[in-house]
């Protein structure tokens, strides 16, 4: 097995993911920013060492899974180089925190990071040192890890007076609370503030005074100190902007290279075969580094290791339909769709190495040119033709469900006997993008008297924005059932979990008595 | 690499057994996941979803995918109701069990539920789901009938299938097992000896409880006479961060549950009064704020735990607490108290770290490396049972022993 993988970033994250699959034969390109430094990569026991390339950005990704073509801005020249995977795996920037406390780095003021270096916090036994960590922002465990090492080294090494004063102590990783009694016990004092803003003032020697009030005792409390340090916060890697839109990722809330949404845990992107690792996608602990870089390194070998999808699985675009709306390359979330140059002109189509069969290109197609097994007019009639197992007087109601979610919580409804409306027609689909317009009609043709699409929870779609599309066909339809006469309440989203199965019950339940109230 | 010859047992059938099955079965390796209860899915898949009209990533979807891809995926026996005698051999190990079926034949049960009306014991028969997400229904002995005095074979008889057998014995067995992941979780921590009245007081429930009735009801209820309640409480860090019990750690999950869960009450019954009784808050990104925006969802923070809760009349609770605010001792009424129970170590972690060779921590969790002195390769751990996780690092940490187990099996003993 030979293959090529690009791991973009500086760091020990990148390093490691970077040894461990050049250990496992894999060809490797470690591609920095910075220039030499830092760790030496180890000398894998076969293969090749990894190729490194300094000072060089981004500059192009084109091409889907198993098929990257790359290129790499160095020194004024642009390198090319294909891989059939990629990794990001960038380090993060610490933000300091003066001002959230009043105060401005001088000599006797620093921040975490820097208080590490040697000779910037040079306490004599004795002195008081004073830790100030999340008064009003927001911190995170490694943050914390980071104060809490620093703590330790002082106390035992440099013989301090230590005082940790935090608005909210965030020990929510392994080891930090024991670490926290150990340090009590040792003679740290921890002191937390709710809601009180304590006085600091720099004294004419230099040192700080903070005033506050001792929560549990109830008096007030003075600190002079002769060290402060300050916390900082952990943000995206600035390059993390530049990154998103060239690779097509999206980002979570705070701006890291993975969404937010809990099913691409714990290194997978929207994009197949583009990875994210260590503090690319989120803030780790030192301590994590090397397992990061493991899972890192399993995850990216598994993808390598398991045979490309068959065309067969994936959506596929008839060329003589084709209008090259690129309708279909705006809203793949997968940036499985690509352009290509013939003699004739542009080609679009799909790579089915990246295609997730998820079916919103299918469902937003205008000229009707894709196919993807499962979700085609033909196949949903014949769903809605065959006869209801028993016949009944209640209204029919058809469900298109997304795999899944909605319909794994229709299977969980009926495992556990949930009442279900008897006259129900559910049509699993891979996502509830995947339903077009034509579908909630031709569903009414067949003698549905209610069309109900359910989709995943915003923010939990597999597919990013599936949710949303299906919402948006609904919409669409329900215009035309207004303009025909017809009552848009016959048409109806559900968001769902794969575990509501009551929900799914209680849902379907309600819209029978709607359609019900309809006939009426 | 060739896995086909390779036999790896998987102890535990929550979120971590899942996911290692999962990746070690598609790697072609035959995987026995053994599980205890009579169902797989562990703790995370009795949590209820806790998105208002958006997800707020609590994860307990995930662990339905997982059992929907070992549905899947072949090569992979499920043996529910399986518990370890004695483990003996270096590689292959041979693990002694023995395992029973909760009384019904799941090839035969179509799930049709009639056993369910006919049973005269609550809460004997539970319906849960198998890996096949067949329709399965356990007996519970310490609740049945039939095992108290023979006295009752209603759902026996009832069983249009036949797939009923009260009587069915035990199997004992031996199994051989090339390597050996041990996933067993956590178990939540008992609040009946807190001061709280659990166990005693109706209306005291823990958070998990709480999962189990979101699940079940859309809309609220308070237990003692089913009324949708007014006034809640969420006490956190029950049996965590407790240096009298000795339990010096963060069990990491509770704050986030307890803020999703008040949140999604919230959201459905906004008339709902909410309280948090907390020590730091242990949330982590965005939707969490501990900051000056925290009060936004409209929930009381107050940052103390309570003393001693008092059961007045009508299943109300005053919760006694000493309140930062005035310094002073203070006592507010409840019809209803979550507890924030958190993650401590399974009473049978010894008995696993004896069988397996695997090192006990102070904490009571097991650590992950194998004894010094250990005769046995090819063990393995993952999981909560290493100490508290959330359902994301689970997912990892299975994903990081899958990987470990198959370097293993392919005897360079190499990373990754």
């Amino acid at each position: 097995m030979k293959s090529n993988v690009l791991i973009y970033g500086d760091g020990a994250c990148a390093h490691a993911i970077a040894g461990r699959l050049s250990h496992r034969q894999v060809s490797v390109c470690l591609a920095m920013t910075g220039g030499a430094g830092g760790q030496d990569l180890p000398a894998p026991l076969v293969g090749d060492r990894p190729q490194v390339i300094h000072h060089t950005r981004l500059a192009q990704v084109r091409g889907t899974a198993g098929d990257f073509r790359v290129r790499l801005a160095a020194a004024g020249a642009m390198r090319e180089l294909s891989a059939a995977a990629l990794v990001i795996s960038q380090s993060a920037q610490q933000q300091p925190t003066f001002s959230a406390y009043g105060l401005v780095p001088g000599p006797r003021v620093v921040r975490l990071s820097e208080a590490d270096q040697e000779g910037r916090l040079a306490p004599n036994a004795g002195d008081t040192v004073l830790l100030l960590n999340s008064w009003e922002t927001e911190s995170h465990p490694a943050v914390v890890d980071g104060l809490l090492r620093l703590s330790e080294g002082l106390i035992r090494n440099k013989g301090v007076r230590l005082f940790y004063l935090t608005g909210n102590l965030k020990v929510a990783a392994t080891g930090l609370e024991a670490r926290c009694e150990a340090l009590k016990a040792a003679g740290a004092v921890f002191v937390k503030l709710t809601g009180q803003q304590p006085s600091i003032v720099r004294l004419d020697d230099g040192r700080i005074r903070v005033d506050c009030t001792d929560e549990l005792l109830n008096l007030p409390l003075t600190i002079i100190a002769d060290w402060v340090v300050v916390d900082e916060t952990v943000v995206p890697n600035g390059e993390s902007d530049h990154l998103a839109p060239l690779l097509g990722l999206e980002r979570d809330a705070g701006g890291f290279l993975q969404s937010g949404n809990v099913h691409r845990l714990p290194h997978h992107t929207n994009r197949q075969g583009i990875f994210v690792a260590g503090l690319s996608r989120g803030i780790i602990l030192e301590a994590d580094i090397e397992t990061e870089a493991g899972s890192t390194a399993r995850a990216v070998l598994d993808f390598l290791n398991t045979p490309l999808q068959a065309d067969a699985a994936a959506a596929q675009i008839n060329q003589g339909r084709c209008a090259r709306c690129l309708t279909c390359y705006r809203l793949c979330p997968y940036g499985a769709v690509s352009i290509s140059d013939f003699e004739e002109g542009p080609r679009v189509s799909v790579a089915a190495a990246a295609c997730q069969g998820c079916g919103i290109c299918v469902a937003a197609c205008p000229a009707v040119a894709i196919e993807l097994t499962g979700v085609n007019g033909r196949e949903i009639a014949a769903q809605l033709a065959k006869p209801l197992p028993v016949k009944t007087q209640e209204p029919f109601i058809a469900a298109f469900c997304c795999a899944r979610s909605a319909e794994a919580a229709h299977q969980l409804a009926r495992t556990m006997g949930w009442g279900l409306p008897t006259a129900l027609r559910v049509i699993a689909v891979p996502c509830g993008g995947s339903v077009a317009v034509a579908h909630l009609m031709a569903a009414l043709e067949q003698g549905a008297e209610g069309v109900l699409v359910g989709t995943c929870h915003d923010g939990n779609c597999h597919s990013e924005s599936g949710n949303r599309r299906a919402r948006q066909r609904i919409a669409q339809a329900q215009q035309l059932l207004t303009a025909a006469g017809i009552d848009r309440r016959r048409l109806c989203q559900v968001s769902l979990a794969a575990n509501q199965g009551r929900r799914f019950a209680e849902a379907l339940t309600a819209f029978q008595s709607e359609l019900r109230s309809l006939k009426a | 690499m060739n896995f086909q010859d390779s036999a790896v047992a998987v102890v535990g059938g929550g979120v971590t057994g899942l996911t290692a099955a999962e990746l070690l079965a598609r790697r072609g390796i035959a995987v026995t996941l053994m599980e205890k209860s009579p169902f797989l899915g562990g703790h995370a898949a009795q949590l209820a979803c806790k998105a208002i009209d958006a997800c707020v990533q609590c994860g307990a979807c995930v662990v339905e995918e997982k059992l929907r891809q070992v549905g899947r995926v072949p090569g992979i026996t499920v043996w529910s109701g399986t518990h370890i005698d004695a483990v003996q051999g270096t590689t292959p190990l041979t693990i002694e069990y023995h395992r029973h079926t909760f009384g019904v034949d799941r090839t035969k049960c179509d799930g049709c539920g009639q056993c369910l009306e006919h049973c005269p014991a609550a809460g004997a028969l539970v319906r849960g789901r198998g890996a096949d997400l067949m329709p399965v229904v356990a007996v519970r002995r310490e609740l049945c009938h039939f095992y108290a005095d023979e006295s009752c074979r209603r759902c026996q008889e009832a069983c249009p299938q036949g797939a009923i057998d009260l009587a069915e014995v035990e199997q004992r067995g031996r199994l051989t097992a090339d390597a050996v992941l041990v996933a067993t979780g956590f178990t939540p921590f008992d609040p009946t000896p807190k001061p709280y009245g659990y166990g005693r007081f109706k209306n005291v429930v823990t958070l998990l409880d709480l999962e189990h009735r979101l699940r079940r009801q859309t809309l609220l209820t308070r237990p003692s006479d089913d009324a949708p309640p007014q006034r809640m409480a969420y006490i956190q860090c029950v049996g965590s961060r407790d240096t009298q019990l000795g339990h010096n750690w963060c069990s990491q999950i509770c704050c986030a549950s307890a803020l999703r869960q008040a949140r999604l009450i919230r959201a459905r019954q906004p008339q709902i009064d909410i309280t948090l009784f907390y020590i730091d808050l242990q949330t982590v990104g965005q939707p969490f704020q501990s900051g000056p925006d925290a009060d936004a969802d409209g929930l009381h923070r107050v940052r103390n735990i309570p003393a001693d809760i008092i059961e007045k009349a009508g299943g109300e609770l005053a919760v006694i607490y000493f309140d930062p605010r005035t310094r002073c001792s203070s006592e507010d009424r409840f019809d209803m108290v979550v507890l924030s129970v958190g993650m401590t170590p399974a009473a049978d972690n010894h008995r696993l770290a004896d069988h397996f060779g695997l090192v006990l921590a102070e904490s009571g969790f097991l650590s992950r490396a194998p004894a010094a002195n250990s005769p046995a390769r090819g063990i393995f751990c993952a999981g909560a049972v290493q100490g508290p996780m959330r359902i994301a690092e689970s997912v990892r940490d299975a994903s990081r022993a899958a990987g470990e187990i198959i370097s293993y099996l392919s005897h360079n003993g190499d990373l990754p």
